[in-house]
């Protein structure tokens, strides 16, 4: 089987004049968790339908596990669990009957539906009808029906919307150990970037139905890394002073006045020291980086566009 | 496709509302038997007269059959889910259109128990009465069959059409009801003749031998919903 899970190819979906997606193209690879970033209204959950066949796309092609013909995608989505905005169940039936009535309709092993309740942390809701459950609840349950029948690729919108901090890190290490364990690939979009952060190997950063960058975690990383920005007002002596002085390569002049050290040193102040001593003058020295959630706001053109 | 009908029949039987209903509707002809006692119909032969007189009552009921298999799963956006798994959505589509009309046979089979058990129990055999009756009612029944089908393709395809099960009833009911109105207003009233209002009645009312023209229109009007269901339920946004 290929090694790419999803690829879309110039794919758009557009209501009307205006364009939810717009020739969007991403690669998924086995094992990825690619991460969906972008801000609200940005063409997220639409993508995700596209892919799950939820809504027909206006153009482009889909391609899933190799296969772009209508009968092998249909194929292709029997090994995917999903859970697309909010879970969809039956309120008049329990837990059990809901996961039950999906069991039977795909023909899947009887002893899955317990197996995936235990998983999620529903297994001792008895009878508790689904519209009785919390909002947690309701996620866990959408949680178990992706998970049940041991799925190839998970896709996930907003999965951790409603769950309480405990929550939220036990919904990661399920997704983690799926992945680790089975290999599972995970295609998840959501707003909560620190917990993106935790468990991406790829990002996708979209804005306005376009892909705007993608990016591996560790570029993301390297993108990412903190630095210490020390302020002088000659950066030629102050980077002779480096490198002779302290031997320090990994460094680079950022405009006229400063210097970012992008390793960490265990005695900052001794580079101060030098460079008093060295006639260097001194401003400002302070550890400075940007988040996922900065670069994010960064790469779609600032706040006022997040 | 058994497996969706399957799990869609697993998950109305484990539904209290459909158990009302079909037990109402059943104690209901239970207390009809018994209003019959002592009256001009108070006999066997009375009973299966006025069962014919009575099949195109179910036609009031079908719109909640199809508002549990059909309808709810649009309220509580399960579709999806069963779309995202990879169904195609011919066969979910027609899957839902087999199981309400497999529900719709059991409904009335159950329905039927009581009501001719209840005649059988509560009503004398009178001299009038011959097998030759329940033979003509049981063709009637399955010439009625064709209309409820028809009713049933109807009444999925406006639910699929605008997603509010309220509105789709409504719908529903105005196209059985105030069509009739609608094209007399328009004078065309040849129209009324290929309404499933007016084959029903003549289903009901007319003798066997003109049982075959209700059935074809039936039929016909069946196939045009149900394609036409089809055709827009593939192009469908499932949130």
């Amino acid at each position: 089987m290929s090694e790419t899970v999803i690829q879309t190819r110039n794919i758009s979906k557009c209501y009307g004049k205006f364009a939810a997606v717009s020739d969007m193209s991403i690669r998924v690879n086995r094992g990825d968790i690619y991460a969906l970033v972008g801000q609200n209204g940005a063409g997220k959950t639409t993508l995700l339908k596209l892919v799950c066949g939820l809504t027909p796309p206006s153009g482009g092609e889909l391609e899933l596990f190799g296969e772009t013909s209508q009968r092998q995608l249909e194929l292709g989505r029997s090994h995917m669990g999903t859970m697309i905005e909010t879970p969809g169940f039956f309120p008049y039936l329990s837990a059990k009957d809901n996961l039950e009535y999906y069991r039977i309709q795909r023909g899947g092993k009887k002893g899955n539906v317990d197996e995936a309740l235990a998983f999620v942390g529903l297994d001792q809701t008895g009878n508790k009808k689904f519209k009785n459950f919390s909002l947690g609840m309701k996620q866990r349950l959408g949680l178990a029906l992706a998970v049940m029948d041991d799925p190839e690729l998970l896709i996930l919108d907003e999965p951790i919307n409603g769950l309480d901090p405990m929550g939220i890190k036990e919904f990661r290490d399920i997704i983690l150990k799926l992945n680790r364990e089975k290999q599972t690939t995970v295609l998840i979009s959501s707003h909560i970037l620190g917990e993106l952060s935790q468990i991406a190997t790829t990002y996708g950063f979209i804005s306005k139905g376009k892909i705007v960058e993608h990016v591996s975690s560790e570029e993301l990383k390297e993108k990412c890394r903190s630095f210490l920005q020390i302020e002088v007002d000659n950066t030629a002596l102050a980077s002779d002073i480096l490198k002779n002085k302290f031997s320090v390569e990994n460094f680079e002049v950022a405009g006229a006045n400063a210097l970012h050290i992008n390793e960490k040193y265990d005695n900052p102040e001794l580079f101060v020291k030098a460079f008093v001593e060295n006639g260097v003058m001194v401003s400002q020295v302070y550890r400075s980086g940007i988040n996922l959630e900065q670069y994010f706001i960064k790469l779609i053109g600032g706040s006022e566009n997040a | 496709m058994l497996k969706m009908i399957h799990a869609d029949l697993y998950k109305t039987f484990h539904r209290a509302y459909f158990y009302v209903l079909m037990l109402s509707v059943s104690a209901l002809c239970v207390v009809m038997v018994f209003a019959m006692r002592g009256g001009e119909y108070g006999n066997w032969s009375g009973a299966v007269m006025t069962g014919a007189a009575l099949l195109s009552y179910p036609i009031f009921l079908l719109p909640m059959i199809t508002q549990i298999v059909y309808a709810e799963d649009f309220r509580d956006h399960t579709l999806k889910n069963s779309i995202a798994f990879g169904t195609n959505r011919t066969t979910l589509y027609v899957s839902k259109w087999l199981t309400t009309i497999v529900l719709g046979i059991f409904m009335t089979v159950v329905v039927l128990a009581f009501y001719f058990g209840g005649t059988a129990l509560l009503l004398t055999k009178d001299s009038a009465f011959q097998w030759e009756l329940v033979r003509e009612f049981l063709l009637r029944l399955a010439a009625s069959c064709a209309v409820y089908i028809a009713a049933i393709s109807m009444s999925v395809f406006f639910i699929q059409l605008f997603n509010k099960s309220t509105l789709a009833i409504f719908l529903y009911y105005a196209a059985f009801y105030l069509t009739e109105y609608l094209l007399k207003l328009v004078h065309w009233s040849k129209g009324i003749d290929y309404l499933l209002k007016t084959q029903i009645l003549t289903i009901c009312q007319s003798p066997l031998a003109k049982l075959q023209t209700p059935v074809v229109i039936s039929v016909i009007t069946m196939a045009v919903f149900f394609i036409a269901g089809i055709v827009f339920f593939r192009k469908k946004d499932f949130t």
